[in-house]
């Protein structure tokens, strides 16, 4: 198939397939301005560098990037490996672009992204990559294509930030596959500003005794639409999702999320956890699927929430499907408003009532940034939140320090969570 | 410090818990406030520290001569007033050496030498033979009965209060738990010249300690006041001899 016939029937999908159509989101969300945010990019010429956006971004956050995309460019540093981009006039983009299958969002990102950034870790191979994305007032939208070879090892960072000073878009659309016996952990922070709209659209595969893990963290953005889908399609393969929101102000976050066992003895875990304040909304969906070829595989779907202020508003809804009776599985969840009692406990030693609540916030959500492996990710995503919860604000970058670690203590490991967590499930 | 309470009702959700106590606690006094269940006497400690439900509907709390009613629990907190709690929070993911941690930094308002600080957490955890790591664990999390009491006497030594007010630091304890306690208590208060109001509803922890007043609350009022043979009275013939007084 030819570059412009895909994106041709990529555009007929966009506009063919309806606007959501459940009743939940139709009730909190707006429509997402995909067409607008499509007339936008048609339009829009190749946007400056902005160098002062990425000098900022890099500088507070005191990593080294592999390699930056912004709306109109990239960079790709000299010493970065495995990375390549393909534009829109390469033959090959068609090879690397992803199926959308009837997803309006992957057909969004599909007819209009024109770079597809293609990680290829080699057989064998340790790695560790680090990407910056930035929109400006012109939209982003973009592919990234993950390939872990058999026994490649790879710890990747994405960080989304932007610069728009008008109604924007950064739009990002993942495929990953994992090869046998590698691993790949993927650490993904959204820190857009106000004017900036949040698609997401990700899909993994993990294959025989391989192990995946994707810790999604939702903090900036005013309005973010993320669906997820991860197949764990490997005997004895790994596949864990952790998702981290923190709203506040009015943003919305729609975050729905799938993974599958498909394989025998295959492990699948979805934890999520919102911290919601001010006049924000959540709808968060856990979706677990088990196969009928999945025997002897565990699955653990947990969704909890923790609400700051009296109009902040979280759906929390996990589901399952199980297809095979020999299988453990287990999903919950739970939504409280901050519990008053303990900030009372709290202040009576000394802690201010912002202390107070920002103690609570860092013990309800500290076993999931200790999910994240990367030492400095963890420190990045601690001081974040620390900041967004004591000002309510988001889109930059805080000054990082480890006083903000006294929240990332525990760090809980995959293996450990489904310790207490089995409910086996028989004929 | 000294702590002046002047015909204080509290309420709580329009329910009038404390009817009007007055109570005088000068600066290193140990007094006590015995009492029925249900006679107010938690609500009483709570309003001291400044729950934030609790409506105070008249009267005063004055410490050092200023009307404190007004100010937040940290605030208070800051000022040197402590209180033990009967039923301590559990708080998932706060560890709890990074809690007392913070907490001697919020009252102290100032930096802590960790290593010092550390020194002490470990010197006092011995006295109050603390076991099974709950240091290592989240704040509360997972601590027996006798370990949350425990916990709360180790933030009174560590936190270094000027007024402590102990909400049934015995009840949960074994016997040999009440005794550590209540001699640890004892140490604490002399070393620190504290006030300490202690409340109980048993005279067993009262024999390893010396108040030197005893109160008796029913029904939201103090009906009783006097020194320790008030102790041996209600030992004797209960709390019905004060129940409509």
């Amino acid at each position: 198939m030819e570059y412009k016939a895909f994106v041709d029937e990529a555009l007929e999908k966009f506009k063919s397939l309806p606007e959501e159509t459940d009743e939940l989101y139709k009730r909190y969300f707006v429509a997402m301005p995909l067409q607008e945010m499509a007339e936008k990019i048609s339009v829009s010429k190749a946007g400056e560098k902005p160098e002062q956006l990425i000098k900022s971004n890099g500088e507070a956050l005191r990593r080294k990037f592999d390699a930056v995309f912004w709306s109109g460019g990239e960079t790709i540093s000299d010493s970065a490996k495995y990375i390549t981009v393909s534009p829109i006039e390469s033959s090959n983009l068609e090879n690397r672009m992803t199926k959308s299958g009837d997803d309006k969002l992957a057909a969004f990102l599909n007819a209009y992204s024109r770079r597809a950034v293609q990680i290829d870790i080699p057989k064998g191979v340790e790695a560790k990559i680090n990407l910056m994305f930035i929109n400006t007032t012109s939209p982003l939208p973009i592919q990234i294509i993950v390939n872990v070879a058999e026994n490649a090892s790879l710890q990747m960072f994405e960080y989304y930030s932007s610069g728009a000073t008008e109604r924007s878009l950064l739009g990002s659309m993942h495929e990953v596959k994992v090869g046998k016996y590698a691993n790949a952990e993927i650490n993904v922070l959204h820190n857009e500003d106000k004017n900036t709209y949040v698609v997401g659209w990700s899909k993994a595969k993990i294959e025989e005794k391989s192990n995946l893990k994707i810790n999604f963290v939702y903090n900036g953005g005013t309005f973010t639409r993320s669906r997820n889908r991860v197949d764990v399609a490997g005997l004895e393969a790994n596949g864990e999702v952790n998702e981290l929101i923190v709203s506040a102000g009015e943003q919305k976050m729609d975050v729905a999320s799938n993974v599958i066992n498909s394989a025998k003895s295959s492990h699948a875990i979805l934890e999520s956890k919102a911290v919601m304040m001010d006049k924000s909304v959540c709808v968060l969906k856990g979706y677990a699927s088990i196969t009928e070829n999945a025997a002897e595989s565990r699955s653990y779907v947990n969704e909890r929430g923790i609400i700051l202020d009296k109009d902040a508003h979280i759906d929390s809804i996990p589901s399952m499907s199980i297809g095979n009776s020999d299988v453990k599985a287990t999903h919950s969840s739970a939504t409280a408003p901050i519990d008053e009692e303990s900030i009372f406990y709290l202040m009576s030693r000394g802690a201010s009532e912002l202390e107070a609540k920002k103690m609570v916030v860092s013990g309800f959500i500290t076993g999931m940034i200790g999910k994240i492996d990367d030492d400095i990710v963890r420190e990045i995503v601690a001081s974040i939140i620390n900041e967004k919860v004591t000002t309510r604000n988001y889109g930059f970058v805080p000054k990082i320090t480890t006083e903000s670690m006294w929240l990332a203590g525990s760090v809980q490991r995959s293996s450990s969570i489904f310790k207490g967590h089995y409910k086996y499930r028989g004929e | 410090m000294d702590l002046e309470i002047k015909n204080l009702h509290v309420s709580i959700d329009d329910k009038e818990i404390v009817k009007g106590v007055n109570l005088s606690v000068k600066h290193g006094e140990f007094h006590v406030v015995m009492g029925p269940n249900g006679s107010g006497k938690s609500t009483l400690a709570k309003a001291i520290m400044g729950h934030p439900r609790l409506k105070i509907t008249q009267g005063e709390i004055i410490v050092d001569g200023v009307n404190i009613a007004d100010l937040t629990a940290d605030k208070r907190a800051k000022l040197g007033i402590f209180l033990q709690f009967q039923n301590p929070l559990e708080i998932e993911g706060v560890g709890f050496v990074n809690f007392l941690h913070t907490s001697k930094r919020s009252v102290t308002k100032g930096d802590v030498d960790v290593n010092q600080f550390m020194g002490e957490v470990d010197s006092w955890t011995k006295k109050l033979k603390i076991t099974n790591g709950i240091v290592g664990r989240s704040l509360n999390q997972g601590f027996s009965g006798g370990e949350k009491k425990k916990a709360e006497i180790l933030q009174l030594a560590l936190l270094k209060p000027k007024l402590a007010i102990l909400d049934e630091p015995d009840s949960g304890l074994d016997i040999d738990a009440i005794k550590v306690v209540a001699e640890n208590i004892n140490e604490i208060g002399e070393k620190q010249e504290m006030g300490l109001v202690v409340i109980t509803h048993y005279n067993r922890i009262l024999s390893y300690m010396k108040p030197k007043f005893v109160h008796v609350m029913v029904d939201g009022k103090i009906v009783a006041e006097g020194s320790t043979e008030l102790i041996e009275k209600l030992e004797k013939e209960g709390y019905d001899s004060f129940v409509g007084k």
